[in-house]
């Protein structure tokens, strides 16, 4: 009888600590990150994969945040309708953590956590960049890319 | 015999009969309603009563008749009512949901044809019906794979993808919308995966 195949969404679903390894690098299903209060969390799109439109998932654990004049605690930035760099506003005197994860649009459907979907972040000094691989095709870290800063 | 005479003769002969059509009309009925000419009846008292499922006009365009509106309706403690302006009083019948005829469903699903294809019988599908038929349809399809591997056999069995939310690491399951036909006027279901999202710079 056959394994049953598995796949990278699959891996960090069943992996207890959330993670999977591939080549080396760590690779997670969600970034979680703190805005401070009153600060502001910039998000920079750096790569996107044209052939399907990629978005990014931000929703708040404990609150609402607030970008473009909406106030929402799940907002998705959809890379073909946002700016280079999109700001979100912590409008509250706490701290706000955030978890944000790749999705993408595939026949009409908007998916995320499924197929090769996975994110591998990169710390840099003054910023954060999430490199994304979307749950079509292969495992290609460079679906959609971007760098998150914080801004107090 | 003058002639007057004989109009008053055939006039009388005339009402005599259309007396006795009436009576034995209304003796033919068990339930004893008022008789009431079959072109002023609604469609739910013609018969035979219409299948809830189809209408008596299955083969032919549907058209409204451009009627004038009737005006307020008055309910009687007989159950009856009666619409102002209107020269007949008819029962309250029990409201029943009208399908209208539409062209391309046919009787019979195998994989690849219409989700809301009528059943066998030609009954309507049931939600779950329609889902399964969507779901073998998608696995026959280019996007059979966009739900991962572990999702491919699920799909061709006719059941809705799973995934793990690794927020809660709970299994989330596919949802799909609109699984009647008349809920968006035969237009295919909608699968979507649980969560909303605001998008603040417009839909994509």
């Amino acid at each position: 009888m056959r394994e049953e195949a598995k796949d990278l969404a699959m891996e960090i679903g069943a992996s207890p600590d959330g993670e999977a390894h591939h080549q080396g690098h760590q690779v997670r299903a969600y970034f979680t990150i703190q805005i401070p209060p009153h600060a502001a969390l910039e998000i920079t799109q750096i790569r996107a994969n044209n052939a399907r439109t990629q978005g990014l998932v931000i929703a708040s654990n404990e609150g609402a945040m607030a970008i473009n004049s909406v106030a929402s605690e799940t907002l998705t930035l959809w890379a073909n309708t946002m700016p280079t760099t999109a700001v979100v506003t912590n409008p509250s005197d706490a701290v706000l953590t955030v978890d944000l994860w790749n999705c993408w649009r595939y026949g009409n459907i908007v998916h995320a956590w499924t197929g090769h979907a996975g994110i591998v972040v990169q710390q840099g000094e003054d910023r954060v960049t999430l490199q994304c691989s979307d749950g079509i095709g292969a495992i290609e870290f460079t679906d959609f890319v971007v760098d998150l800063t914080i801004d107090v | 015999m003058t002639n007057l005479e004989m109009l008053t003769l055939f006039g009388l002969a005339m009402f005599a009969l259309a007396l006795a059509a009436i009576l034995i009309d209304w003796i033919s009925r068990p339930n004893r309603r008022r008789f009431v000419p079959k072109i002023y009846r609604y469609p739910s008292e013609l018969d035979p009563p219409p299948d809830p499922t189809r209408t008596a006009w299955s083969d032919a365009n549907f058209v409204v008749p451009d009627n004038p509106p009737l005006g307020e309706p008055v309910h009687f403690s007989d159950g009856t009512t009666e619409w102002s302006g209107s020269a007949f009083r008819v029962p309250e019948a029990p409201e029943r949901p009208v399908v209208l005829p539409v062209p391309g469903r046919s009787e019979g699903w195998s994989p690849g044809q219409f989700v809301f294809n009528l059943t066998r019988s030609g009954g309507e599908p049931s939600p779950d019906v329609v889902s399964r038929r969507f779901w073998k349809n998608v696995s026959m399809s280019d996007h059979r794979g966009a739900f991962g591997l572990g999702n491919e056999t699920r799909v061709a069995e006719g059941k809705s993808p799973v995934r793990i939310n690794p927020r809660t690491g709970q299994e989330e399951f596919m949802k799909l919308v609109g699984t009647k036909f008349y809920d968006k006027a035969g237009q295919p279901p909608q699968a979507v995966w649980p969560g909303e999202a605001t998008d603040p710079f417009g839909s994509s």
